[in-house]
């Protein structure tokens, strides 16, 4: 429901961008601090999904990702996967991050019943919190669009 | 010239052994063709200077040494280099094009703990790295 914690062991989603890629020998290895700057439009929290809502394997969950994004993505961006325990642990010396379920009701096709919101925003302008959450992301936990 | 080709004009130009320049090539290769796809507005076009700066960071005597790192381009266009042992070791340097190179430092315990540590330099000082970084 709006407003309740998403448990602590599921996953959310983050979309990355080409400024948030990490790129090694010309692979990718992982995300930037910048995959968790808030973008324009985040006024009331970093926008995410939750991966967990879907059921199936993961394949079947970055599947259902692709169905509910909104966000025009490229062949370069991608979808990286964080625990949210993790993400409020790393978060936790320097802030108090939570992440909420924020349904986004509105008729197809903006309706998206997975989205999440990591909360509050003030505590992801603070570039060590950023660092501490890129530093999760493993180059397995990124997934293409395409 | 476009920035595209200054920024690779750079690298066949500096100082650097051809492991890491062949390296960074690849990267920026990637980086350059994610960067030309990006259909934001508001992107900022990756500083040349700021490349500079990473490119005479990395050969100096002892880093030239080193792996290649995992370089990215911030939301500013600046370059960024980073050093890693996933899951333990985490040396980010972020290069201004005024020669000041942000660093932060991550360490992460068996439990999962992290502990940071952040420093300020320029390039030119000697910069001594967090954790012991693998020669090539």
């Amino acid at each position: 429901m709006k407003g309740d914690p998403v448990p602590m062991g599921d996953h959310v989603t983050r979309h990355c961008r080409y400024t948030d890629l990490l790129i090694k020998d010309g692979q990718l290895i992982g995300v930037t601090e910048a995959a968790f700057r808030p973008r324009r439009d985040e006024n009331d929290g970093l926008s995410v999904n939750w991966a967990d809502f879907f059921v199936g394997n993961t394949y079947h969950k970055v599947e259902c990702i692709r169905s509910v994004t909104k966000l025009v993505a490229k062949s370069s961006h991608k979808i990286a996967f964080l625990r949210v325990g993790a993400l409020i642990a790393a978060a936790s010396p320097y802030g108090n991050l939570t992440v909420i379920q924020d349904p986004d009701d509105r008729l197809p096709p903006h309706a998206n019943a997975a989205h999440a919101l990591v909360r509050p925003i003030s505590d992801l302008g603070n570039l060590i919190v950023r660092e501490r959450l890129a530093s999760l992301v493993q180059v397995a936990d990124l997934h293409s669009f395409q | 010239m476009t920035v595209n080709e200054e920024l690779k004009d750079k690298l066949v130009r500096a100082d650097l052994p051809p492991e890491i320049r062949a390296s960074l090539r690849l990267s920026l290769d990637i980086l350059l063709t994610a960067y030309d796809e990006d259909e934001d507005p508001g992107k900022a076009t990756p500083n040349v200077q700021s490349f500079s700066n990473l490119l005479e960071f990395l050969s100096h005597p002892y880093i030239r040494l080193w792996v290649s790192p995992g370089i990215a381009v911030n939301p500013e266009g600046l370059f960024v280099a980073v050093w890693e042992e996933p899951r333990t070791h985490r040396w980010i340097l972020n290069f201004a094009p005024t020669g000041e190179i942000g660093e932060v430092y991550l360490r992460t315990d068996q439990d999962g703990r992290i502990h940071d540590r952040t420093r300020k330099s320029k390039l030119g000082d000697p910069i001594y790295p967090f954790f012991s970084v693998a020669n090539r």
